[in-house]
């Protein structure tokens, strides 16, 4: 799909990505290999790793996690790939990752679009890179910022899977930690569309008279209950992380055509890449750069993705031609840290295998992104 | 074919429905009920195992790793078909994960948290009806003997309906298909057996037509039948040529019966003519004078019930009897009683005399043991004498100015049983329309529907409510009301009925002139009206008895001699006698047309010779000649002209 023809005799390396192209969190997806692909394009046409190149096999598993078991297998199984890339999302990747531990192929999975903790606990930590911060990091992040706004009297609403039950997870353990508990809670269904009505949600929400209110979910989800919420006159702070897409969440808002969109306002969200547009960053210029030079809209999910090649890359210069998996396993176990442009090298390592501890907050004024915290937890 | 084979079709399809259903309805209910029991307990027991399966596997995911692989897990097993939530619980009661959208309902919210140190802690089931889900077995099983929580898994109970109505649904989708083969078998079966069945109708159809001859080519299709059925059909086949036969038989001699009956009928219709007949028609005025009126309905073809009214003299002889018995013997034996008092009334007017002489008659030839009842009544036409005599019958009815009487009873017994029997008669004196109503005993034993009799009650009061109808009408009205009473009941016995309104006889006197011309034929009989006519005329004309003596006397004798001696052809002949009178005397004229004979020319007879020695007629002659005053003969043409004078002094 992506990358070009063998130009240098070998064949190209090969990374499986199984993500949401379509449906509530399809731009998820899309926008995570475009962003990828940005940089893998530029590495290609620059002569790639040591001569190979690289391209990503992609299949939409609809953000169904049945869906990305099979479509691993196909992956691992028809198309002979060791490295998966960029999976989206925590109920379709948790159910994936016992492959990864029973296949003889040793496969690793580099740099999932996830929060889980699962991803970076035994037994699956050792073939799982990540790079974004936990769920469990963000949601601490967005309580300790409303706990220090007074914002004391917390509710959730969070997706009814694994997924949200991680965020639920987190919010509760971030507040325990401040002695606090929540005072309501509300579910919704994974593959909630924009057109679906919050109502009960919000009614069960409203009921714990919370200060704020913490979403996680995906972006239609987020959307429609931020544009319940405001249409039922509720303007309390509300707070949300990375996996919305905060741009997809915003697009959604911004188009609406409801009153919402006037109030699309006091609405926190956490980051686990730094803003796009921050010039002081190098690897922020190249994206935006390469974004003009191929007529893309920058966004932070793509920013992402971009940062997620780049790291993958200069790792597997690292290792030697032709490449192989246990190649780059064993330069993961020992050398794993890269620049590639952020405020500091990023190191793999680590019991987690988690590239980056930090967390951005930005807060959506008048439905605008404004940078307003930088945690390194 | 097909219309037997239809209704045969038709009266099996709707038992093989009727069997169906409720085959269908016992087996739906029977399995049904216990399929759901079954249902439900396999159900409960797959909440129990996906109950424990997660507690089994939670204890681990709680103690060292992600929350939301509970979830995941507890995601997986909610896809199981049946299951509505799994939760899990902690001690604290707070829902560590669960699949519920939009939160955790109330019920479930309000269990209780189980104690954490009862090392009993069992599997637990329990129904819920929650709002949005419905009927819930919710089970709950604690994890690690319940230190870490407890699993809840709902399981929907909706679904067993929904399981047995798809059973239910193919269950009659099988039996409708089960039927239909049933329905095509029955069909190729019934078409089997119809066949042959047809063949018989066709053969009975046409035997009918041939008048119960059958063909040759019946024949051949009846022993078609008998030879290719083997069951009920062949042993039908084999009755129906047994059948066959025996009608055959059974209407020849059936002809020969109603040819015979037809015979007898025409005779009994002939004897019942006959003896009508014997019964005199009464119906209007009898030359006596008296109104009467009769009417008899024999029970059968003929009765053995009669009537008669005859006159001898001044004398109505009125008689009413019951022959017992029906049918042509007592037809018989009543013609011979009837003739008896006709016989024996010419001589005697005695009424006991009479049925005294009739019962002897009887009595002598009756080896049939047959008895007759019997009233026989005498009326003096000129007095309204009546004397009567029962004999054995009902009393009649003396009707006299609107009063109604029973005539007093008379010793007697029927007739035809005792000879010598001595009978009483008694008598009463009509008045002037008095009347006298016989009648038999067919009348008051008449029944209706209900076997009651009609009574003599009711036949008086009948009788004494229209007495002042006249005899014919009277007789109708007794006659309806017998009838009406009846109301359709059969007529049991012969029922008769006499009516008799008595007008005393007043001499007869007819315009007489002084001329008078009377026809006579040449017959010995004639002498009687001759003496009537002759004594009619002198009494008309006051002439004294010596004269009408004389004139009878000469006029008898003169005939006699003309019947006796004027013809000889047999053939019938007139004879005119003129009466013709004068103050002083009357002329007598004989004209006949038989041989000539000049009575003057016969000698002067000498009264003192041998009576045996006088010529023919000499001795009559002699007494003409001498008690006219003048007679005169003539022969002119082919006829003799004899012209008497007599004095009337």
């Amino acid at each position: 799909m992506i990358g070009c023809s063998t130009l240098y005799g070998h064949p190209p390396i090969q990374l499986g990505m199984s993500a949401a192209f379509s449906g509530p969190s399809g731009k998820i997806g899309t926008k995570l290999l475009e962003g990828a692909s940005l940089y893998f394009d530029q590495l290609n046409a620059q002569g790639g790793i040591h001569g190979q190149s690289i391209r990503i096999q992609s299949y939409d598993d609809g953000y169904d996690p049945p869906k990305t078991v099979y479509n691993t297998l196909r992956l691992l199984q028809r198309d002979q790939i060791s490295i998966l890339f960029q999976y989206v999302g925590t109920p379709t990747t948790a159910l994936m990752v016992p492959l990864l531990n029973t296949t003889d192929k040793k496969p690793l999975l580099m740099f999932p679009f996830t929060g889980s903790e699962t991803m970076r606990q035994m037994p699956y930590q050792e073939k799982i890179y990540n790079f974004r911060p936990s769920n469990t990091q963000e949601t601490r992040t967005l309580v300790d910022f409303f706990v220090g706004e007074k914002k004391t009297k917390i509710a959730i609403v969070y997706q009814a899977d694994a997924f949200g039950r991680s965020g639920w997870d987190g919010v509760r353990k971030a507040l325990q930690r401040h002695h606090l508990k929540l005072v309501s809670e509300a579910t919704y269904h994974r593959g909630f569309s924009f057109n679906e009505s919050m109502a009960a949600q919000i009614n069960i929400l409203k009921r714990g008279n919370p200060d704020a209110v913490i979403i996680v979910g995906a972006y239609a989800a987020a959307a429609a209950f931020i544009r319940d919420s405001r249409d039922s006159q509720w303007g309390i702070p509300m707070g949300t992380i990375s996996f919305v897409g905060v741009e997809s969440l915003l697009d959604l808002l911004n188009n609406n055509p409801s009153k919402a969109k006037k109030i699309v306002d006091n609405i926190y969200i956490t980051q686990v890449v730094p803003y796009y547009k921050d010039t002081s960053l190098t690897v922020a210029n190249e994206y935006l750069s390469m974004s003009k030079k191929h007529n893309k809209t920058p966004n932070y999910v793509g920013f992402e993705g971009y940062i997620n090649a780049k790291i993958l890359s200069q790792l597997l210069l690292k290792t030697t031609a032709p490449f192989s998996s246990d190649k780059l396993s064993s330069l993961l176990k020992k050398n794993h840290i890269v620049d590639i442009g952020l405020r500091e090298p990023v190191s793999l390592g680590g019991r987690e295998h988690q590239g980056s501890n930090r967390v951005y907050l930005i807060k959506i004024t008048q439905g605008n992104i404004v940078p307003i915290q930088d945690v390194q937890l | 074919m097909t219309k037997l084979k239809l209704t045969l079709f038709q009266e099996i399809l709707i038992s093989v429905i009727g069997i169906f259903v409720v085959t269908g309805i016992c087996i739906a209910g029977y399995f049904g009920a216990i399929l759901r029991h079954q249902i439900l307990v396999q159900y409960e027991s797959k909440g129990v195992a996906i109950a424990k399966g997660i507690a089994d596997a939670s204890p681990e995911i709680l103690s060292s790793r992600d929350i939301s692989l509970l979830q995941s897990m507890i995601d997986q097993f909610k896809e199981i078909q049946g299951v509505a939530y799994i939760c899990i619980r902690d001690n604290n009661g707070v829902f560590i994960s669960h699949t519920f959208v939009p939160e955790v309902p109330d019920a479930l919210k309000k269990m209780p948290i189980a104690n954490t140190l009862d090392p009993q802690r069992k599997t637990t089931t329990t129904q819920l009806t929650l709002p949005g889900i419905g009927n819930i077995v919710d089970i709950s099983t604690p994890i690690l003997i319940g230190q870490l929580g407890t699993v809840h898994v709902g399981m929907d109970l909706s679904i067993i309906p929904k399981l047995l109505r798809e059973v239910f649904i193919n269950m009659v989708i099988i039996i409708v298909f089960i039927f239909l083969i049933s329905i095509a078998i029955f069909y190729k079966i019934l078409s089997r057996i119809s066949a042959p069945i047809e063949q018989l109708k066709r053969y009975t159809t046409q035997l009918a037509d041939s008048n119960f001859v059958a063909s040759k080519e019946l024949q051949v299709l009846l022993k078609h039948i008998e030879t290719h059925s083997k069951n009920e059909i062949h042993d039908l086949a084999v009755s129906f040529h047994h059948l066959n036969q025996a009608l055959a038989a059974y209407i020849q001699n059936l002809q020969v019966t109603i040819a015979e009956k037809k015979a007898i009928e025409s005779e009994l219709s002939i004897a019942r003519e006959i003896q009508l007949n014997m019964l005199p028609k009464l119906e209007t005025q009898h030359p006596s004078g008296s109104l009467i009126q009769a009417y008899m309905a024999p029970a059968t073809a003929v009765g053995g019930d009669f009537y008669d009214a005859i006159t001898i003299g001044d004398y109505l002889i009125l008689s009413v009897g019951d022959v017992s018995g029906h049918g042509v013997p007592a037809a018989l034996n009543m013609a011979i009683c009837i003739t008896l008092i006709r016989s024996i009334a010419a001589q005697t007017q005695d009424p006991s005399q009479i049925v005294h002489r009739v019962n002897n008659a009887l009595c002598q030839h009756n080896d049939t043991a047959m008895f007759i009842t019997l009233f026989l009544g005498v009326i003096h036409l000129k007095t309204g004498r009546l004397n009567y005599c029962l004999a054995g019958h009902p009393a009649p009815y003396i009707l006299s100015s609107g009063t109604l009487t029973a005539l007093a009873m008379t010793q007697g017994i029927p007739l035809g049983i005792e000879s010598d029997f001595q009978f009483n008669s008694s008598g009463i004196t009509l008045q002037p329309q008095d009347h006298l109503i016989g009648f038999s005993d067919g009348i008051i034993e008449a029944t209706n529907p209900q076997k009651e009799l009609y009574g003599e009650g009711r036949l008086e009061t009948t009788l004494t409510q229209h007495s002042a109808l006249d005899p014919k009408s009277l007789c109708k009205t007794v006659i309806a009301d017998v009838s009406k009473f009846s109301n359709g009941s059969p007529q049991a016995d012969d029922i008769t009925l006499l009516h008799c309104q008595w007008h005393p006889q007043v001499a007869e006197r007819p315009q007489i002139g002084t001329h008078l011309k009377v026809d006579f034929i040449n017959d010995i009989s004639e002498l009687e009206p001759l003496q009537k006519v002759v004594e009619l005329f002198c009494s008309t004309h006051q002439m004294s008895n010596t004269i009408t003596m004389n004139i009878n006397l000469i006029l008898e004798e003169l005939l006699t001699n003309i019947i006796y001696y004027g013809y000889t052809d047999h053939a019938q002949h007139v004879i005119y006698i003129t009466f013709e009178k004068s103050d002083s005397e009357i002329r007598l004229t004989i004209e006949d047309d038989a041989i000539a004979f000049n009575p003057l020319e016969t000698e002067t007879v000498d009264v003192d010779t041998m009576l045996e020695d006088k010529p023919i007629g000499g001795l009559g002659i002699h007494f003409v000649k001498t008690l006219t005053q003048s007679i005169n003969y003539e022969r002119t043409g082919d006829g003799n002209k004899l012209v008497m004078v007599m004095s009337l002094s």
